[in-house]
């Protein structure tokens, strides 16, 4: 190499949907630890859905601890710029995957977490001494009662209202220790 | 961890009890951090070595709720990890708490050769003696009949798929059936909603088992009784209770070669013993055949198979044409069935006070339920020994069956 710099990263030879996973579980982590969850992988290839957060807080009614099954989503199809004046983006799910969400009655709640990402991962992630940028953004949208209409994928629509942050997960999570749903 | 060791089935964690898991789980140490009565209970494991293995789990209580499956998955697999034993291994103490894995049946038979062997032919019999018990036994929880052929067997089968092969276990040899308890079977397949599948009557899987004991032991009462009298009228009375040519042909299955064979249920101790059964101490019956009843048998299943237009049912019709010789006698009834017998017409034979109790149903323009002894004689077929009889509003029960649902 004779000290000439690269122009271009070695980014190593996974296919994008596993970095695009990897991506989208950094972002959750990151979620999680400011709104104050534990989270844990029960068996991701059993169930259907990837992560299991807790949530403890003494306001919480009955039990200590509110619950929040998470199923993550990652794609570069929709762009931000797609989102202007759209109250929502449509998301196509495998039925079988639409089944294990949309429970109408939960014993514990569960959600569907959209990661909208650039196609590149050149273009993900910015960091400097002030902050770690991600791109883009992630939404979610709770799925319970929504009916399996399509042949084998059934579209879902994902509010842009519903971002998803910390403090959002710590509105759904004071919601959910209150009895109620996400 | 085995994946393949995950039970698949949902209907085996749909009858989980949550109880059982809760017992267990106090037993291996395990503690409960949390709950929503009535909808889950959270559990930690103190102390766990933190060698990559789960310390927390969630019981899901609400069987009704639609992940309760799922969740009963993941707290078993969880649970069989942190004890490292296998599924199925665990499943079978829950049962043993629960009752949820079912009443156990074990045929036994002797045989000449090692214990925990048998002869091939020998083997097969047995596994068609218990087969063609437990569908005989449905068949009779569903109607009464002396032969039944074809009749009633979506039903029947239905109950014998929810039922579980055991193991073999070393004895002279060991057929070993699952009844389930609590699961209820109706004549409709509940898969197919229908508005006739809404108000059917439902029959759990203890009913069904219990109906077998009731039946073969009558079958050995009418084999006492033949062995007394000489006469098989002894058969046609345990009809009544659920004896039919099936019933007694599984009887001889098991004693066909002159040998000595017996059955025992282990009742599933959370449902409770068995209703109107004598059991042992330790929750058991047995019922012993003797090699000698073989010739008895053999005859009652050619004797019941004659009496296949006889079977006890019950009807619901409209009373139609209402004869009696004289006030105060017996009297004949014409009834048009709408349901409970595949004849369009019955004559029905009735006591002085049930008469009179049809003649005011014809007035309130009401149908009647009846339950009795059905045989076809010729062309027509005649309804006696008529053991209840109501007047029901048919017409409001027909209107809210077709309602949609």
């Amino acid at each position: 190499m004779d000290g000439e710099p690269l122009t271009t990263a070695l980014r190593g030879d996974i296919d994008v949907s596993a970095r695009q996973e990897t991506l989208q579980i950094g972002y959750l982590h990151a979620v999680a630890a400011a709104a104050g969850c534990t989270l844990a992988s029960p068996h991701p290839d059993v169930t259907a859905t990837d992560w299991i957060l807790e949530h403890p807080s003494s306001a919480h009614v009955d039990d200590p601890v509110a619950m929040l099954k998470v199923q993550l989503k990652a794609t570069y199809q929709v762009k931000p710029s797609d989102l202007n004046n759209r109250s929502f983006f449509s998301f196509d799910l495998k039925n079988a995957q639409l089944e294990k969400l949309n429970t109408s009655k939960p014993t514990v709640n569960k959600i569907l977490v959209v990661m909208l990402t650039p196609p590149s991962a050149d273009d993900w992630l910015v960091a400097n001494s002030d902050e770690m940028l991600v791109r883009h953004c992630a939404y979610w949208v709770n799925l319970a009662g929504k009916a399996v209409t399509g042949k084998s994928e059934t579209s879902v629509r994902v509010p842009t209202t519903n971002t998803f942050d910390d403090l959002a997960l710590c509105g759904i999570m004071a919601r959910i220790g209150q009895g109620g749903q996400p | 961890m085995n994946r393949d060791s995950l039970p698949s089935d949902p209907q085996i964690l749909q009858d989980v009890d949550p109880l059982s898991v809760s017992t267990e789980l106090l037993r291996q140490g395990w503690r409960q951090a949390g709950e929503k009565p009535g909808v889950y209970s959270r559990w930690t494991l103190p102390d766990s070595d933190k060698m990559g293995r789960p310390n927390t789990l969630v019981l899901p209580l609400d069987p009704v709720r639609g992940d309760f499956v799922e969740l009963m998955r993941d707290a078993l697999d969880v649970l069989s990890r942190v004890a490292a034993r296998p599924q199925a291994d665990l499943l079978k103490t829950l049962g043993k708490v629960s009752g949820e894995i079912g009443d156990e049946l074990r045929w036994r038979r002797e045989s000449a050769v090692e214990a925990g062997r048998i002869a091939w032919p020998a083997g097969r019999q047995m596994y068609h003696a218990a087969e063609l018990s437990l569908l005989s036994a449905a068949k009779a929880r569903l109607s009464r009949s002396a032969y039944y052929g074809n009749k009633n067997g979506r039903f029947a089968h239905r109950f014998l798929e929810s039922c579980m092969m055991g193991q073999t276990d070393v004895g002279s040899y060991i057929v070993t059936a699952f009844a389930p308890v609590r699961k209820t079977f109706g004549e409709h397949d509940p898969s197919i909603s229908t508005a006739r599948t809404a108000n059917q009557p439902l029959f759990t899987g203890r009913e069904i088992t219990e109906l077998l004991i009731v039946a073969l032991q009558s079958t050995q009462e009418a084999v006492e009784h033949y062995e007394r009298s000489s006469s098989l009228s002894g058969f046609d009375d345990a009809v009544k209770q659920g004896v039919s040519k099936e019933m007694a042909e599984a009887a001889f299955t098991l004693v066909s070669q002159r040998n000595d064979a017996e059955l025992t249920v282990l009742w599933s101790p959370a449902q409770g013993p068995a209703v109107g059964i004598p059991e042992s101490a330790t929750g058991e019956t047995t019922l012993e055949f003797s090699g000698a009843m073989a010739d008895t048998l053999e005859r009652a299943v050619h004797h019941l198979g004659t009496l296949s237009d006889v079977e006890y049912v019950t009807v619901v019709g409209w009373v139609k044409v209402v004869s009696r010789p004289r006030r105060g006698e017996d009297g004949v009834v014409r009834l048009q069935v709408l349901r409970g017998s595949d004849a369009g017409t019955l004559r029905v034979e009735l006591t002085p006070t049930q008469f009179d109790l049809a003649t005011k149903a014809i007035a309130a323009d009401r149908a009647l339920r009846l339950t009795g002894r059905q045989e076809r004689l010729r062309t027509s077929y005649w309804l006696t020994q008529v053991s209840s009889i109501e007047e029901i509003d048919a017409r409001a029960e027909r209107a809210a069956t077709e309602a949609p649902n």
